[in-house]
């Protein structure tokens, strides 16, 4: 049994779905409970890839392959997950803001929290404010995650966080943001709860948010 | 002494009377009250080159790369490159644009398998060549005219093949199908090597610059095995006519790139750096100490103290870099990596003039040493005030 468990962290780190979805069904079919698989086995990987990232012995390539590994065995497991009725980390709303193209910072994002035990919901590219404001209303997230590539792009961070308080729903989500212009400064000025300088870190800040919450 | 000059001099280290400003302009402020433009008619490209030198001069940027087209972004030129030198579809590319960026948003692939049915072909060096010299010859002939030096630029094969992949697709083939990789940055290298080789033949600037972004701003995008086992050998196809013709050549990514310093300086032999990123990522003094015969471009910083500073900030930080680089050379004043739309264009015409005023050989850093203490002083830095203990 636990050598399944090791086999699946191990599979997930080397980023081999093929096997992760091999160990997973041979897991399932000995007995082993679906949140054993899903928190010993893979987000427990997740958290090694995420720290190798940190420490610079795993890169961009490294990070995606493992987190498609970790979907791989993911989708297998959803069913079982389920129905035993395993409650996720908490949700969080993702999406790069009004006028910002770029995809990959908010892509690494979503799936290191994804690996982590998050729900997300992803809302892309050129995001407007409006658009935020109607998905936390929708989905009632935990955390609202924010990403801008662009210097000229960040003022919609503020504009969003303007947006949620009129709407009356500030109180009822955590903020957080990053990007490579961003920094904690910035974040401190415009009112959001939290910064991440990249997708490893906004798994911790994310954990921490919601446990503050 | 005009720019090129100057500018032909100043690259190799020999004497000059000034300092230089070198910069990348994406910012239509400047473009309107510096240049002329009018946002309210079409330009074409040969108005648009003329506009942009006008811009550079009036403001005070003696040497460049780039012409700011505030209509048209350049992700669609590269498109029409890959048409017209790859033979890709043009029905199956489209490119969207938002804000002040634009993004491909059609390709003819979302997985290897279909990838593979849409591999580019490799260009030819007559193609490349005929297309080139014309524009690199008449654009560097405007700017002349304007007394601005207009380097040659390219686009690095790493950055130009995720581009054209899209870069998560990119990022799983190189474990998936390090084949179809290795082609795309066959093509990608060969493109930029022939731009390379067509550049050297008819310059009258002798310095190219590679765009290579392997940076983010936390460290290295790519396992630095992958970058020197596959970037570098296709660099030196780029700079290897460059070298022949005894020119200079600056690599640029962005982000935190001090492990590559090694790969770049040491194995790629490359003559500078441009950008050199501040946002916790680079410090240009310790690169300079590290590496004292490299020519530098840079640095403000264009994330804080240009589009958030006050005039005594830019000033201030502009003053530093003369100060402690200024007397020793090889160092070009500009952004840390472009004048992009947030960067008020007062900002940005005090950095250039701050140069021009305090840049004169022999630098007289006593009087920078005053002026920045008289600003340090003034109550008027903010980004860059000294902390109170």
């Amino acid at each position: 049994m636990e050598s399944l468990i090791k086999e699946i962290h191990t599979a997930v780190m080397e980023g081999q779905s093929d096997v992760v979805q091999e160990k997973v069904r041979a897991a399932m079919a000995a007995g082993l409970p679906a949140s054993t698989i899903l928190n010993e086995g893979m987000i427990a990987a997740m958290g090694e890839v995420g720290c190798l990232f940190e420490e610079g012995e795993y890169f961009v390539p490294e990070m995606l392959i493992s987190a498609r590994a970790m979907q791989a065995g993911l989708a297998l497991l959803k069913p079982a997950l389920k129905e035993a009725d395993v409650k996720s980390a908490g949700k969080v709303i993702v999406g790069t803001v009004k006028g910002d193209l770029h995809d990959i910072g908010k892509n690494l994002v979503a799936m290191m929290l994804e690996g982590a035990g998050f729900e997300i919901v992803d809302l892309g590219t050129d995001v407007t404010p409006e658009m935020f404001v109607a998905a936390v209303r929708e989905n009632s997230p935990q955390i609202l995650a924010m990403s801008a590539l662009l210097t000229t792009t960040m003022s919609s961070m503020v504009a969003t966080v303007e947006a949620l308080k009129a709407a009356g729903l500030r109180e009822q989500v955590k903020v957080m943001i990053g990007g490579a212009p961003v920094t904690e400064d910035y974040a401190r000025q415009i009112g959001a709860d939290g910064f991440s300088t990249d997708a490893s870190r906004a798994v911790s800040l994310a954990k921490s948010l919601v446990s503050a919450a | 002494m005009n720019n090129l000059e100057r500018f032909k001099k100043a690259i190799d280290w020999e004497p000059v009377d000034r300092l230089m400003t070198y910069d990348y302009l994406d910012n239509t402020h400047i473009l309107v009250e510096h240049g002329g433009y009018d946002a309210s008619r079409k330009y074409t490209f040969e108005e648009l080159v003329e506009v942009n030198a006008r811009a550079w001069k009036s403001i005070g940027v003696d040497v460049t790369r780039s012409i700011h087209d505030p209509v048209n972004h350049w992700m669609g030129g590269k498109i029409n490159n890959w048409i017209r030198f790859f033979g890709v579809n043009p029905d199956n590319w489209g490119v969207s644009q938002a804000g002040e960026t634009a993004w491909i948003s059609k390709r003819p692939f979302k997985t290897l398998a279909e990838l593979e049915k849409h591999m580019p072909n490799k260009p030819r060096y007559e193609d490349v060549r005929d297309w080139y010299q014309p524009f690199i010859r008449y654009v560097q002939q405007v700017h002349d005219h304007y007394d601005v030096a207009f380097i040659g630029a390219v686009e690095g094969p790493i950055t130009d093949a995720y581009t054209f992949m899209d870069m998560e697709l990119f990022a799983l083939a190189i474990y998936d199908a390090p084949e179809l990789v290795s082609h795309i940055m066959d093509c990608t290298g060969l493109f930029s090597a022939h731009i390379a080789r067509a550049f050297a033949e008819v310059s009258g600037i002798p310095l190219l610059f590679m765009g290579e972004d392997i940076s983010g701003t936390t460290g290295p995008i790519f396992n630095p095995k992958f970058v020197r086992q596959e970037g570098l050998p296709r660099w030196k196809w780029i700079t290897s006519p460059i070298k022949e013709k005894g020119m200079k050549f600056l690599f640029h990514t962005d982000g935190k790139y001090g492990k590559f310093l090694p790969l770049i300086f040491d194995e790629l032999e490359a003559d500078g750096l441009n950008p050199i990123e501040r946002n916790n990522c680079n410090d240009i003094f310790e690169i300079r100490r590290e590496y004292p015969h490299k020519l530098l471009f840079g640095n403000v910083c264009c994330i804080h103290t240009l589009p958030h500073g006050t005039l005594a900030d830019v000033e201030d930080e502009t003053l530093e870099i003369i100060e402690k680089i200024g007397p020793q050379g090889g160092i070009f004043i500009g952004s840390s990596s472009e004048v992009h739309d947030a960067v008020p264009v007062e900002n940005a015409a005090k950095m250039y003039r701050t140069v021009h005023e305090y840049g004169n050989y022999p630098i007289d850093v006593d009087r920078i040493r005053a002026r920045r203490d008289e600003l340090s002083k003034s109550g008027e830095l903010r980004l860059r005030a000294p902390l109170m203990i």
